[in-house]
């Protein structure tokens, strides 16, 4: 059950080769964007270098040979280094971020479409939540390491080279000096980056144990209350929130520590270029405007120094949340499209349902179907009655393949249901589900269900057979009435109305229908009453009843009780063996409130 | 009751040493900060125009004394102001949630979890951005103009006009570009919690998606949504790629005005290289604090935001209060249980819950109420124990008023196992321990041995030491019910509730522990909610709720004997108690 690799938390190394292999792999469709932006990230550490050259010369040139017009001149190439500074460094922004999104769609429709594929069991085993957050941002990390990382690690390696080059090139020795501070510097970062990467860790880890303790002090607070606990659950809280402050003010001190200490080790270079530097002016070795250009070189040295430092934590985040991606990616649906699936013509019995000796469990060896043999013959009505956990939702389970059972063998239309697509299959065997589920929407499109190819008038003369059209409180509204989140806004009645007319409108050969427990109005009932028998014409239906009605007007009764089909046969039959059946007719008589007409006359669910 | 700011006064009053400290430092930092490009220009006037390298290593000295002066209060800087900030996000969040314990039932149920937990996590830490960076960096854009620009002006005043004009730019198109890139992020936020929301509501009506067949469907809606939301992404980037592009264009244009207009000064012979740089210098330190002045602006602007949201719960009201000091009276031991006349509703005057409910119960009494779903039994429980307050009618203990009773000491008296079991994601141990009485290990064994958990326990790797829940180990629906009975039990209350807390139990166990309790029990009082027969049977007397209102009562064989609306439910119950053993 417990699947180790879906642990939210688990930071492993920030690099593995075979990850970023198969990462690089969705940047592929992109690859001449990315070559682009690498060349635009070259462009720009030109630019970078030139800006403090061209003000050198400038003072070199004109301010010091008393030339205006000379200086305009070099004003003008400034003005354009810094215009063409800007326009590269967008366009090239926009680019990366372009691919990193780009890639991004395409990974999340990829995870979608994957988690799509797979079977119940799959989902009765990862929750909904950790399904969301591996779709939606766990594929960030793709972004992340593409836009953040892989592509700025070019600009600032660029950059560094640029400086460093143009430093030698302007004056090897007093650029040489000016290195001297280079191992101080990354010295620095790196012990920096240890002890935040360390301290960053643990805040991370700090504040998610604050919100778990909140959500589960929330979520017991009536216990809290109730026992009196509050100065005690008050205690616990100021614990967790006093050790979160102490790793926070750790921390603060590394950044309080750090940033002086940058700032010193910059002043230091500039002491450097102006003692050193000075003195090559004053014997006439350096010109003065290379030496405001040394001045700013050292200057921009730091931030890409940082910026390399910083690639460690983005890869490694990257790492962690794409390695849980690509696991999900590599779990293989446990049902899936057999190689031959069956042709039309093979099938011989149309409409008929055979179980033979079905043994089925969710989990291991808790047998929820136990040794279940039946036939439903084509066009019969068979009604599956049983107390709740009987069975009776299993059997409808197992017949439209969303799990697969342990042993024995389901045929549908004479051919075992192994063998079917399973996408066809569902299209033969149609379901209405106890709990119908809408989706938000129109009516319409509830009905409709995504296929376009469906013309209005089918969904509408659909929701007419079933007596839709006339339930619709607002009859304006009518199909094109909207349905909230869950089917919310329509009653329980009106969903089974709609569920119904989905049916009508797909018209299977075979039906399965989980009838609600949950009561309807007076109206309701009799609209559904009346649904049910045009329904139920013309096809094979097996129907886990509720409903008296349904029940007796079926052509037969299978009793399931604890997994085992125990009794079998009509109502009166049933009823006169005095067994399970009839302990659960009696059940169904009202006894609380005689007079009440409000509710239908049903078996226990 | 608060406005914006009012609730964020006492916590800085309270730090207000720290913040002075902190400003006293910003100024002593960036003052000396910028005395350095003065020693720079006599170092450069007199090599430009002296030729004078003699002073060059005094000066370096000079600027490596005064950085790392500077250093020292740059660090002081942060040390107590953001220091100072974590210290308020520490007592804002334990206010919070001292706050938020004092709060009855009604507000956690109008109020998800998720949001409470949101507001004390991202939102505390916003208010913690506005008192800590923004003001840190506030107060180093203050002081850095308030030196750098009167020592420009007295460079070189014409200068200093011309190229300090682009300067508020900075600041202005930060705070532009910062407003409106927060909104496109914003829109993204709220896009991707419905692409979220969609891909969630696929995924819970799965087994709709795969017995109709819509997976292309679904595919098919997802890849718009996903296309919409990279839209959407992309408008962001669009302004923010320009961002620090744009930043590094206006403060190079500033630079560039120094170099034209100071060149000229230089060219014309009225002012010299040295003031020329030191101007370029003072220049590269201004930008980055009128940059950082925008993004303050933004800070501010969050923060208040995310103090009105916090607002909102501190200004919610308990409804469960202590009666004022003067008018507060205290129980006696084992007096009777009575509830009188009295009426309850979920939401003000909606449907009412509980209509017109009088019973009383002695000491050494053990009573049952049962009833269809939804007949109010539960609420009596959530009643007994305070979590709403009463309103029409009384609820009595020994003839006190429940609201002339402080709520803790009310409480003391209601030992409750509820319907769903909670337990904390703590030992065993610590869970049975809950209601404050530690327990030796003989007691412990005792009320394992009624909760019948003991045996349980004896599997478990360290007994009654292993944790449970979430963190820990996860337990069955009967042994998580078992282990809230033996906390309730750990409790010295006079009346023990036990609502539907056996349901995950079998009968038979069921009636070992209840056979148990009752000689446990003696003059206290013990309420069953429950619809178990024979655990109506049981009990002295039997309290039946239909639709809220008290439907009949008495022993359970007087009242099945007289026929009526419990004789008619009991036999419904029965039929469904035989069924399960067929």
């Amino acid at each position: 059950m417990s699947e180790p690799f879906f642990e939210d938390e688990a930071l492993g190394k920030a690099y593995d080769h075979r990850l970023m292999r198969r990462l690089l792999g969705y940047l592929r469709p992109y690859r001449w964007s990315a070559a682009a932006a690498v060349f635009l990230l070259l462009l720009l550490a030109i630019l970078q270098v030139a800006g403090p050259w061209v003000m050198a010369k400038a003072i070199d040139g004109p301010v010091q040979s008393h030339d205006i017009p000379g200086l305009l001149k070099w004003i003008l190439i400034y003005a354009a280094v810094l215009a063409g500074t800007f326009a590269v460094q967008y366009v090239q922004t926009i680019m990366t971020q372009w691919i990193g999104q780009r890639a991004m769609l395409d990974l999340r429709a990829q995870v979608f479409n994957h988690v799509l594929t797979m079977d119940m069991r799959f989902f009765d085993r990862n929750p909904v939540g950790r399904l969301l957050t591996r779709i939606t941002s766990d594929v960030n990390a793709l972004n992340e390491l593409f836009a953040s990382g892989v592509v700025t690690i070019f600009g600032d390696v660029f950059t560094l080279l640029g400086i460093i080059g143009a430093m030698l090139y302007l004056n090897v020795k007093l650029a040489l000096v000016t290195f001297a501070v280079l191992p101080l510097l990354v010295a620095a970062t790196l012990i920096f980056k240890k002890k935040v990467r360390f301290s960053y860790r643990e805040v991370r880890r700090l504040v998610a144990r604050m919100n778990s303790f909140w959500q589960e002090h929330l979520t017991g607070m009536s216990i809290v209350q109730g026992f009196n606990r509050e100065a005690a659950t008050m205690a616990k809280h100021q614990e967790e929130n006093a050790e979160l402050r102490r790793t926070n003010l750790q921390s603060i001190l590394y950044y309080a520590v750090f940033f002086p200490v940058i700032e010193l080790i910059g002043a230091i270079s500039l002491a450097l270029i102006v003692w050193y530097g000075g003195g090559h002016v004053v014997a006439g070795i350096l010109t003065f405007g290379a030496l405001t250009a040394f001045v700013q070189y050292a200057e921009r040295f730091y931030s890409p120094i940082r910026d390399l430092a910083e690639k460690y934590n983005i890869l490694q985040a990257a790492m962690a949340s794409s390695e849980r991606v690509f696991k999900l990616l590599d779990t293989k649906p446990g049902i899936t499209i057999p190689a031959a699936s069956v042709d039309k013509g093979a099938k011989a019995k149309d409409g008929e349902v055979v179980f033979d000796h079905v043994w089925f469990a969710y989990q291991g060896e808790d047998w929820v179907l136990k040794d279940v043999s039946f036939t439903v013959s084509p066009g019969e009505t068979v009604a599956l009655v049983g107390a709740t956990g009987a069975g009776k939702t299993s059997i409808a389970n197992l017949i439209t393949r969303l799990y697969d059972f342990q042993q024995g063998q389901i045929l549908v239309d004479g051919i075992d249901i192994r063998q079917w697509d399973p996408h066809v299959l569902r299209q033969r065997v149609g379901t209405v589900s106890q709990d119908v589920f809408l989706f938000s929407g129109s009516v319409a499109d509830n009905i409709r269900m995504g296929r376009d190819e469906m013309t209005g008038e089918t969904v509408a003369a659909a929701a007419e057979k079933v007596g839709l059209a006339r339930l619709g409180r607002d009859q304006e509204d009518g199909l094109a009435r909207m349905v909230g989140e869950r089917g919310s806004g329509l009653s329980v009645g009106e969903k089974q109305l709609v569920a119904f007319a989905r049916v009508v409108a797909d018209d299977p050969g075979i039906l399965i229908l989980d009838e609600a427990t949950s009561s309807v109005d007076h109206e309701t009932e009799a609209r559904i009453q009346a649904a049910l028998e045009l329904l139920f014409a013309n096809r094979t239906n097996i129907v886990v009843a509720h409903r008296l009605s349904t029940i007796r007007n079926a052509n037969r009764i299978l009793v399931l009780h604890k997994g085992r089909v125990r009794e079998e046969g009509t109502h009166d039959q049933l009823v006169a063996q005095r067994g399970i059946y009839y302990y659960l007719d009696s059940l169904q008589t009202p006894s609380l409130e005689p007079e009440s007409g409000e509710i239908a006359p049903r078996m226990v669910g | 009751m608060f406005k914006n700011l009012d609730l964020i006064w006492p916590y800085l009053r309270r730090y207000r040493a720290y913040m002075w400290w902190g400003f006293g430092a910003t100024a002593a930092s960036n003052g000396l900060s910028l005395l350095m490009p003065i020693v720079l220009r006599s170092a450069i006037d007199r090599i430009s125009d002296h030729n004078d390298a003699s002073h060059l290593l005094t000066d370096a000295v000079i600027i490596v004394g005064l950085a790392a002066f500077a250093g020292l209060f740059r660090f002081w800087m942060r040390r107590t102001i953001i220091w100072a900030s974590r210290k308020v996000e520490y007592d804002l969040r334990a206010d919070l949630f001292a706050h938020i314990l004092r709060l009855d039932a009604g507000f956690f149920d109008r109020t998800p979890t998720g949001d409470i937990v949101t507001k004390a996590s991202s939102d505390v830490e916003q208010v913690r951005m506005m008192v800590g960076p923004a003001v840190m960096q506030g107060m180093n854009t203050l002081v850095t103009a308030a030196v750098a620009v009167p020592m420009m002006v007295y460079l070189d005043a014409h200068l200093a006009l011309i190229v300090l004009l682009p300067l508020p730019i900075l600041a202005l198109v930060t705070h532009l570009i910062g407003s409106v890139a927060h909104q496109r992020f914003m829109a993204i936020q709220k896009r991707f919690s419905e692409l979220s929301a969609s891909v969630q509501e696929t995924l819970s009506g799965i087994r709709a998606v795969k017995t109709h067949v819509r997976e292309s469907e679904k595919e098919r809606t997802f890849r718009e949504d996903n296309l919409d939301y990279f839209k959407l992404n992309m408008g962001l980037i669009n302004i923010s790629a320009g961002f620090f592009p744009f930043l590094g264009m206006i403060s190079g244009a500033t630079i560039l005005l120094v170099l034209y207009f100071g060149g000229k000064g230089v060219i014309a012979g009225e002012i010299g290289l040295g003031t020329f740089v030191a101007f370029m210098i003072y220049m590269g330190m201004l930008i980055w604090p009128m940059i950082a002045l925008g993004w303050v602006v933004s800070l501010y602007q969050r923060g208040t935001a995310s103090l009105r949201r916090l607002g909102t719960i501190f200004n919610t009201k308990p409804a469960v209060n202590d009666p004022p000091a003067d008018v507060a009276k205290h129980l006696a031991a084992d007096g009777t249980l009575e509830m009188r006349n009295l009426t309850f509703s979920y939401n003000g005057n909606g449907h009412s819950a509980l209509r017109n409910i009088t019973f009383s119960i002695s000491p050494g009494e053990t009573v049952a109420i049962a009833g269809p779903t939804g007949c109010g039994k539960s609420t009596i429980g959530h009643l007994l124990w305070r979590r709403y307050a009463v309103g029409d009618g009384a609820m009595l203990l020994g003839g006190v008023d429940a609201n002339r009773v402080s709520v803790a000491e009310w409480r003391s008296q209601i030992a409750m196992v509820p319907q769903e079991p909670f337990l904390f994601s703590e030992t065993l141990r610590a869970n049975i321990e809950f209601s404050g009485h530690p327990l030796d290990e003989g007691r412990l064994n005792q009320l394992g041995e009624y909760a019948a958990l003991n045996k349980d326990v004896a599997d478990f790797p360290e007994g009654y030491d292993t944790i449970v829940g979430e963190r820990g180990i996860t337990l069955s629906g009967g042994q998580k019910q078992r282990a809230t009975l033996a906390r309730a039990l750990a409790s010295p209350a006079g009346i023990l509730v036990l609502d539907d807390a056996f349901s995950a139990i079998d009968a038979q166990t069921e009636e070992e522990i209840l056979g148990r309790l009752s000689t446990l029990f003696g003059s206290r009082i013990i309420i069953l909610i429950t619809h178990r027969i024979s655990t109506l049977q049981r009990a002295d007397r039997v309290l039946f709720l239909d639709e809220g209102r008290l439907a009949d009562s008495g022993t359970h064989n007087e009242m099945v004997t007289r026929g009526g609306p419990y004789a008619r439910w009991v036999a419904r119950e029965a039929l469904k108690e035989k069924l399960e053993e067929l």
